[in-house]
């Protein structure tokens, strides 16, 4: 049952990372890129690290994932801040496509 | 078709499209990117191989400190010559193209000669792994670099060393404010320096203290040092300093005076130089190689004799 | 089950990472470049994560550990660097000097 359950997870996380990149390719403008990439990876990264405590099981090995995903969502933060903000400064959303 | 081998397939793909893009591609910025992200595809296939120890190494220096390293140069580089950081390199040498055919023949050769080699019963391997039990350790890669090999992690810390003093050598009138961005107005930077400073030193402690049994040890929480201390310089939290400081040249130095004293304290007993002594004194001197290590790397990445605090 | 299907998936989101970086190939902005590199960070701690449990070593764990708690030093050097995308290169230039 739990195993079922860590599957479907799994595969949730890897259509997210997969809209993710998706995103990515297909978005008109840095901002949307952007805005799609790190909503949708972080999410993906939170299933899979959803799962793999599941398959794992331990209290240790579930609050180190915890862990990593909180990190990566702050790194993922700052670095789609700074991002944005650079290229605010160069070239403002105009949202029509580049 | 197995699926460990589409794995090994996949990850050599990227790795070898990478390359060629960093090696070929024609703008400078995007071959920087490219080789950040080579960085990465190195620590992943290390973790693939199950080799945790380079992979701990490289996800702190292939993918943070040579990256940034390089972006940073980028940057002075657009500063200084405008023109030649937006040239496009439409044009290989032809020399270049020899090369990389001799290269490439060259690893076909090794590889098909590796492949059809009998594997040797007495490799060097296969002792350290049979003699490990005598040292206590459990990481053979520690025993490796300190107790087999204890010569080769003296000297390489003479050669980080080296490289220090001749960058010094090389950068002594160089501007030393150019790396720093004016991160303190960003309201997110500071909590980033928050949060990530303590996790990243409880960590290198970790590692150091685990590396005698299993992955981690001395230049892998020295490298996850080195990377913060880089954060610490690109938040403007710490700053480059015109003039060094005794403490300073102390801490460069720690490692290779602490190896040289595990060397040399087995003579007293008559042993042999270099004679383990037991798992203490590798404690002591990976941690002085940690500290050489860190303070190395991060004045480097300064270019700087040594830091001062910054604003806060 | 789970167990076969995981080095499957992470085959998947390996051929993602190589799909992404057509990104950082087309450009246009130095921005869209480096938005490659957080996709490669985020999914590469994704892989380390799923490898670990795949290949039972735990250190891998700390190697992802590391590369989340370094991840934001490229876009940290990256910051206040000068546009250079050709059609408004020179007023960009300008720009960027005053930045640094």
């Amino acid at each position: 049952m739990i195993d079922l359950m860590a599957l479907v997870v799994l595969l949730a996380g890897c259509f997210f990372v997969f809209a993710g990149t998706v995103g990515m390719l297909r978005l008109p403008d840095v901002y949307c890129r952007l805005h799609a990439l790190t909503k949708a990876d972080n999410l993906g990264l939170l299933l899979i690290c959803l799962s793999l405590a599941l398959l794992d099981g331990r209290l240790r090995s579930t609050l180190l994932l915890l862990l990593v995903w909180l990190l990566a969502l702050l790194a993922s933060t700052v670095s789609a801040h700074l991002i944005a903000r650079h290229s605010r400064a160069r070239r403002p959303p105009t949202g029509k496509r580049q | 078709m197995n699926v460990q081998v589409v794995i090994d397939i996949v990850l050599g793909l990227i790795l070898v499209g990478l390359a060629a893009q960093v090696a070929l591609g024609r703008h400078l910025f995007r071959s920087i990117v490219f080789y950040v992200a080579f960085g990465l595809a190195m620590a992943l296939i290390w973790a693939r191989l199950g080799a945790a120890d380079l992979a701990l190494a490289d996800a702190a220096i292939g993918a943070g400190l040579t990256g940034a390293l390089m972006m940073v140069a980028f940057r002075r580089l657009v500063g200084i010559d405008p023109q030649q950081a937006q040239a496009q390199f439409t044009r290989h040498s032809h020399v270049a193209f020899g090369v990389a055919v001799l290269a490439a023949g060259l690893v076909a050769t090794l590889g098909l000669a590796a492949l059809t080699m009998a594997r040797a019963p007495e490799s060097a391997g296969m002792q350290v792994l049979t003699r490990l039990d005598e040292t206590g350790l459990g990481n053979p890669v520690t025993g490796v670099l300190l107790v087999f090999r204890g010569f080769d992690t003296l000297i390489e810390m003479v050669v980080l060393l080296t490289a220090f003093i001749g960058s010094r050598v090389m950068t002594q009138r160089s501007r030393l404010d150019v790396t720093t961005i004016s991160g303190f107005e960003l309201p997110l930077v500071r909590t980033l320096v928050a949060v990530i400073l303590p996790l990243a030193v409880l960590i290198a402690m970790h590692l150091l203290w685990i590396g005698a049994d299993q992955p981690g040890g001395a230049f892998q929480a020295g490298a996850l040092l080195a990377g913060s201390g880089v954060l610490l310089l690109l938040t403007g939290t710490l700053l480059p300093a015109p003039r060094s400081h005794a403490v300073v040249r102390l801490a460069l130095v720690a490692g290779v005076g602490a190896l040289c004293l595990l060397a040399l304290a087995p003579l007293v007993q008559g042993r042999p130089p270099m004679a383990f002594l037991g798992k203490g004194s590798l404690l002591f001197a990976e941690a002085a190689m940690m500290v050489s290590v860190a303070v190395a790397l991060t004045l480097l990445f300064a270019g700087a004799p040594a830091l001062k605090a910054g604003r806060s | 089950m789970t167990a076969a299907v995981l080095p499957w998936a992470i085959v998947f989101l390996l051929i993602n990472l190589g799909a992404g970086l057509w990104r950082a190939w087309k450009g246009p902005t130095d921005g869209d470049r480096l938005l490659t590199t957080l996709l490669f960070a985020t999914t590469s701690v994704a892989v380390l994560l799923m490898m670990a449990e795949w290949l039972a070593l735990p250190a891998i764990r700390t190697v992802a550990l590391m590369l989340v708690l370094l991840a934001t030093i490229i876009s940290l050097a990256f910051f206040g660097m000068p546009e250079r995308s050709p059609e408004e290169g020179s007023r960009a230039r300008s720009a960027g000097e005053g930045d640094d």
